[in-house]
């Protein structure tokens, strides 16, 4: 197999419209349904970002039936 | 090489003049005519080395001018009068004279017949691949067969020993110059041939021994340092031994834009057209393979000098070329690489391939090409052409299949600004479809290079197509089955207990319950567990022995709308606390015995073992109601995976992921309510989701089996015969030792349905189970998938009979419905059928992702871009795989644990394999051992059969089996017995366990001295060429040094001794001293007994 090779393209923190976020090739097409978060850099800078902001993993469509159900 | 090449515009590097010799006498072969020499005498097809040239003539030939002409061409080159003789261990080639110089033409005359068309067609092939007799001659020969009134086809054929690819353009354009001197005398003739092929060969001898050749040795002996195999090509079918199998060829031509755009690139980035079309075939096949590092073989014309650019000769030379993809990683950097590595590679051509291959030392395995097994040839000299004045000729296509002389062959050539090419390939390893989608991924691979920026990085270079794309995608995303419901998991269940109440849902020993009553408990503890869940999707753990009461449990947990978190009380306890640490469950459930495991849970503790003491047993027994918001996307459990690195991760599964798994897979098998399952797992592996739930949602009835009986095979397969299981999940390592056991105690059974899954399948131990061939039960089915992507994707049919070609054995079939697996290559584009990638699996399985572990999920969860549902997601799944012509999908290991040794690709399934057909192996597991940064070493752990009384097996048998089996690099070279595999917790074989091999696990060739007149001789043989003092009877010629022409001294050496008709061959086949003298042994012995020697 080739080696891993260092990834030092540019990538976007995005999520889609359940929230859960991911990463995505700043320099690709974004797939419909997600949308940039509006932090970019390597690979690593976006994932660390994701562990500081994406603190509730459940997705939206969960949590908002949960507030309803709730209130 | 038959397929003509050439070289770029080279200067003519060396002055001195290659001298004129006296050349009456014996002459040297040039090591490349040596090379084809030996191949012959080892008796190898020899029409792959077949040089042929055919035309269609119409008009008024003079068909003694013609004649004429040929005889001339004959008179003219020495070459083509020469035959090729063994003199004293050496082989010579000498030259008969000019004067009875004829060519040998038969001449044909089928004017009238109206089969004319069909039996000039039968009269080529014969005429091209009819063998040549080296010391016989004539090693050129032809025929001319009269078609009509004025329309003639000639045909000629040469052997490549006094011949090569630009010799057929001196061929034509001679013959076409003498018919003109036949018809006009006024015509010069040519201009004598100052030396001829001889001086060249006797001239090459002295300079074989120069100094100069010093720089050269250095440099192929550094380029190609840790050279990998050539490069391994995802072929269609199984390698075998020999690459014996004929070409066939796909030819394509440019378009006329594309070769103007290909030039005007090739001098915007300064390098040839050669270079450019080289570097993109270089991408193509690394994109195919995955491969970055690799060799492609090309030939060179090798007419450097003046004075032999007009003999016909055998002159061609092929070149290694290795290219690095990994260090030059843009267009313009990697085109700089190639051009680098071409010039370097001219720079020290004045070695011969021969001398290259001697210098490396490859691995001497037969199956493989030494050093590369693709080549690259570029065309761009002059074919010649046979121009016969007031005659028109037409080149024919070289109809006649030929044997292939390496796995892929791409030609190409530039005629008159058009860019023509022909793929030849081994029909034995690739299909037809296989080749036009290779040169249909070269041809995109051109239009996108020539549009790209030099700073373009090569791997976001589209090999695909937009048909190849859609073709891909089709085979991703499949048919969706019926759409996904809204269900909850427990609810599946509460609907199956609705419809049978009264049937057995577990067995248990002696303790059973039925679906009526395992839903009224579990609704009871279901009840009194509602009260500690704060919203839906807490995380309840629970740790139980395999009991009725742990599957109640597991319901009841669900329906408090909570998410179960198994915990196997057999795991050690640091593991088990890790996981209530990083679960944070709300709850746990357990038994009172068990509780000392977890040390000090940070929650409430339930213990159900004293059911009628226990506050939930008054509680009601009906379904719960919907008081707390359970959702189909709520967790339903969350289960453990270790990783090869780092702690284990809880992977959340939604019930809308379990739901859809079970809705699915209703498409593929049919399970009916009287069906038995067994719940042979631990619930921490996710193969119970599928044994519980599955079985449970069918209305079967599921055996917990104890653990006693899932451990021991004699045990699980009494209890399979006794409790009449029909149904039985099994990962492949559990199951071969349950068929031992099946044989065992004689069979007797009523399963219908084998499943296995959870670890990569061989297929060799299947055959083990030893079922009867017209039997057809019971079905078997091999299932592919991850925790993370809910349990399984994929599964196909297997046979558990009969053998399995190479490609089933990888093949994990197709995906469920609802489930979609995309085969990527490094930059996340589709890979186009057949070649390798890494599996992505999107769909309604992809979990909800990894617990409280956001940037591991974004990492490994990514943007679905394939799919039509927006905003979906797929898993990265590490795993290697390629679409096989049957549009399932091939598993090749996994991305990060491909073991590498000495640079070469191993796949360690093959030789655990092909180590567990030796009858004295029952198991066999073979890991790469060594410290990081050391030099890896294959170790190989095998069991051996219970009805085994007296074991024989050691590690140089079962070192020589595989050697006859595998490449050379693929051989452990330690083998360590082991009474029995420990399985982990979730079935799969331990390696932590194994031990490491100690100084008796090494099969050494220890001195034995040779026994019996044979062995002494070939010993005493052996010693004197090879240069030895002391030759063993188990000392292997190849290792001790030999190659293939001391190979054939020594053949010929025991030849004289012992009369007997051996040849090369033999000594490859049986290459240690005892191996050969037994083989002459027997040979001899069935002289005596003709009877014997019919049968051989």
């Amino acid at each position: 197999m080739a080696t891993e090779q260092p990834d030092n393209k540019a990538y976007s923190v995005v999520l889609n419209d359940e929230e859960q976020y991911s990463i995505w090739p700043a320099a690709k097409l974004l797939p419909g349904g997600w949308r940039p978060e509006g932090v970019a850099g390597s690979k690593e800078e976006c994932l660390a970002h994701i562990e500081k902001v994406w603190t509730d993993m459940r997705p939206l469509s969960l949590r908002r039936k949960m507030e309803e159900v709730q209130a | 090489m038959s397929a003509p090449m050439s070289l770029q515009n080279q200067t003519r590097r060396y002055s001195q003049r290659i001298p004129q010799t006296n050349r009456d006498g014996d002459i040297p072969l040039s090591p490349a005519q040596r090379r084809l020499w030996i191949l012959d005498q080892m008796g190898h097809d020899g029409s792959a080395y077949h040089l042929r040239l055919a035309v269609r003539i119409e008009g008024p030939l003079d068909e003694r001018g013609l004649c004429w002409a040929l005889d001339e061409v004959v008179k003219r080159h020495e070459i083509l009068r020469t035959t090729f003789h063994m003199v004293e261990e050496t082989p010579v080639q000498r030259i008969s004279g000019s004067d009875a110089a004829k060519f040998d033409l038969v001449l044909y005359d089928l004017r009238g017949t109206d089969i004319a068309d069909a039996a000039s067609t039968d009269l080529l092939a014969q005429d091209a691949s009819r063998p040549f007799n080296l010391a016989i001659g004539p090693l050129i020969r032809g025929s001319l067969i009269r078609l009509a009134e004025n329309e003639w086809i000639l045909a000629v054929t040469m052997h490549h020993i006094v011949a090569d690819g630009w010799s057929i353009g001196i061929l034509r354009n001679e013959i076409s110059l003498f018919y003109r001197i036949f018809l006009d005398s006024l015509i010069p003739p040519p201009s004598p041939l100052l030396i001829q092929y001889g001086d060249y060969a006797r001239w090459l001898k002295t300079v074989s021994t120069d100094a100069t050749l010093a720089a050269s040795t250095a440099y192929w002996k550094s380029t190609l340092a840790e050279s990998p195999p050539g490069l391994d090509l995802p072929a269609d079918f199984a390698r075998g031994d020999h690459l014996s199998s004929e070409g066939a060829l796909h030819v394509f031509e440019l378009e006329d834009v594309m070769a103007d755009a290909l030039n005007r690139f090739s001098r915007h980035h300064r390098v040839t057209l050669f270079m450019t079309l080289l570097a993109a075939w270089a991408v193509t096949l690394s994109r195919i393979s995955m491969q970055t590092d690799m060799t492609i073989g090309t030939p060179v014309a090798n007419r450097n000098y003046l004075e032999i650019e007009h003999l016909i000769g055998f002159f061609v030379n092929t070149l290694p070329l290795r290219f690095n993809l990994v260090e030059n990683r843009t267009v313009s950097s990697l085109l700089q690489h190639v051009r680098k590595v071409l010039l370097g590679a001219y720079r020290h051509q004045d070695i011969s391939f021969e001398q290259i291959v001697e210098l490396t030392r490859p691995s001497r395995h037969s199956t493989q090409m030494p050093l590369f097994r693709t080549m690259f040839a570029w065309q761009s000299v002059d074919p010649g052409i046979l121009d016969l004045p007031g005659l028109k000729t037409t080149r024919l296509p070289i109809t006649v299949p030929s044997p292939v002389k390496c796995e892929l062959l791409l030609t190409l050539r530039e005629r008159n600004g058009k860019i023509t090419g022909e793929l030849e390939y081994a029909t034995e390893l690739f299909a037809e479809e296989t080749a036009a989608r290779i040169v249909s991924c070269y041809r995109t691979l051109l239009s996108d290079l020539v549009n790209s920026p030099g700073q373009k990085s090569i791997s976001d270079l589209s090999i695909l197509s937009a048909e190849e794309r859609s073709a891909a995608l089709s085979l991703s995303i499949r048919h969706t089955g019926s759409s996904v419901q809204n269900k909850l998991l427990h609810e599946m269940f509460e609907e199956q207990a609705m419809r049978s109440p009264e049937s057995t849902a577990i067995l248990f020993q002696e303790t059973s319950l039925t679906y009526c009553e395992l839903n009224q408990k579990a609704n009871q503890l279901g009840r009194y567990l509602r009260s500690f869940i704060q919203s839906p999707g807490d995380r309840v753990a629970i740790c139980l022995d395999r009991s009725v009461e742990m599957i109640v449990g597991l319901l009841a947990i669900l329906k408090a709308g909570g998410a179960y978190v198994p915990l196997d009380p057999h795991y050690p306890a640091d593991h088990l606390s890790y996981m209530i640490a990083d679960c944070a469950p709300i709850a746990l459930v357990t038994t009172s015995d068990l509780i000392g495991l977890i040390p000090c849970p940070d929650c409430p503790v339930i213990c159900i073992d004293h059911w009628e003491a226990a506050p939930w047993y008054h509680q009601q027994r009906h379904n719960l109601g919907s008081k707390i918001a359970v959702v189909s996307s709520s967790p339903a459990y969350v289960i453990y995976t270790s990783g090869s690195t780092g702690q284990p991760k809880g992977v959340v599964v939604s019930h809308r992921n379990i739901v859809q798994l079970l809705l699915a897979t209703d498409e593929l098998f049919v399970f009916k309510p009287s069906d038995i399952w067994t719940l042979c797992h631990s619930i921490s592996f996710d193969y119970s989701v599928w044994e519980i739930w599955k079985c449970l949602s069918s209305g079967a009835c599921l055996v917990v089996l104890p653990l006693s009986h899932v451990r021991t095979p004699q045990l699980l397969y009494r209890a399979i015969k006794e409790r009449g299981v029909t149904i039985l999940n099994q990962t492949p390592s559990a199951f071969s030792a349950l068929a031992e056991a099946r044989a065992e105690e004689g069979g007797g059974d009523a399963l219908r349905h084998i499943v296995l899954a959870g670890e990569a399948l061989d297929r060799e131990m299947l055959k083990k189970w030893g079922f009867a061939p017209d039997s057809t039960k019971p079905r078997s089915t091999n299932m592919y998938g991850i925790t993370e992507t809910t349990v399984v994707s994929t599964s196909c049919e297997i046979s558990l009979r009969g053998s399995v070609s190479q490609a089933q054995s990888r093949s994990i079939g197709g995906p469920f419905p609802n489930t979609n697996i995309y085969i990527l290559d490094s930059v996340g584009e589709l890979v186009p059928r057949g070649a390798l990638g890494e599996l992505y699996i999107g769909g309604s399985g992809v979990s909800l992702g990894y617990l409280q572990r956001p940037s591991l999920t974004a990492h490994r969860f990514l943007p679905d871009p394939f799919c039509s549902e927006t905003g979906g997601r797929m898993y990265r799944s590490g795993d290697l795989g390629r679409w096989n012509l049957e549009g399932e999908i091939e598993y090749f290991g996994r991305n990060d644990f491909q073991t590498k040794i000495r640079g070469f690709r191993i796949e360690l399934g093959e030789i655990e394999a092909r180590l567990a057909e030796h009858p004295e192996v029952s198991e066999a597991l073979v890991v790469a051992r060594g410290e990081q940064g050391s030099e890896k070493q294959l170790v190989a752990y095998f069991s051996v059969p219970n009805s085994i009384e007296h074991e024989t097996v050691t590690p140089a048998i079962l070192c020589n089996h595989l050697a006859r089996l595998l490449p050379e690099h693929m051989v452990p070279s330690a083998y360590v017995k082991v009474d029995r595999f420990t399985l982990t917790p979730n079935g799969k074989r331990e390696l932590n366990t194994l031990p490491e091999p100690d100084g008796a696990a090494f099969a050494t060739r220890p001195y034995e001295e040779p026994v019996g007149e044979t062995e002494f001789l070939i010993a005493k043989i052996w010693g004197d060429l090879l240069g030895c003092s002391r030759v063993g009877r188990h000392d292997h010629f190849f290792e001790l040094g030999g190659h293939s022409l001391l190979a054939l001294r020594a053949i010929n050496r025991i030849r004289q001794q012992r009369l007997l008709p051996i040849s090369i061959p033999d000594i490859f086949e049986s290459p240690t001293v005892a191996e050969l003298a037994g083989l002459i042994v027997k040979r001899e012995l069935a002289v005596l007994d003709p009877a014997q020697h019919l049968n051989r």
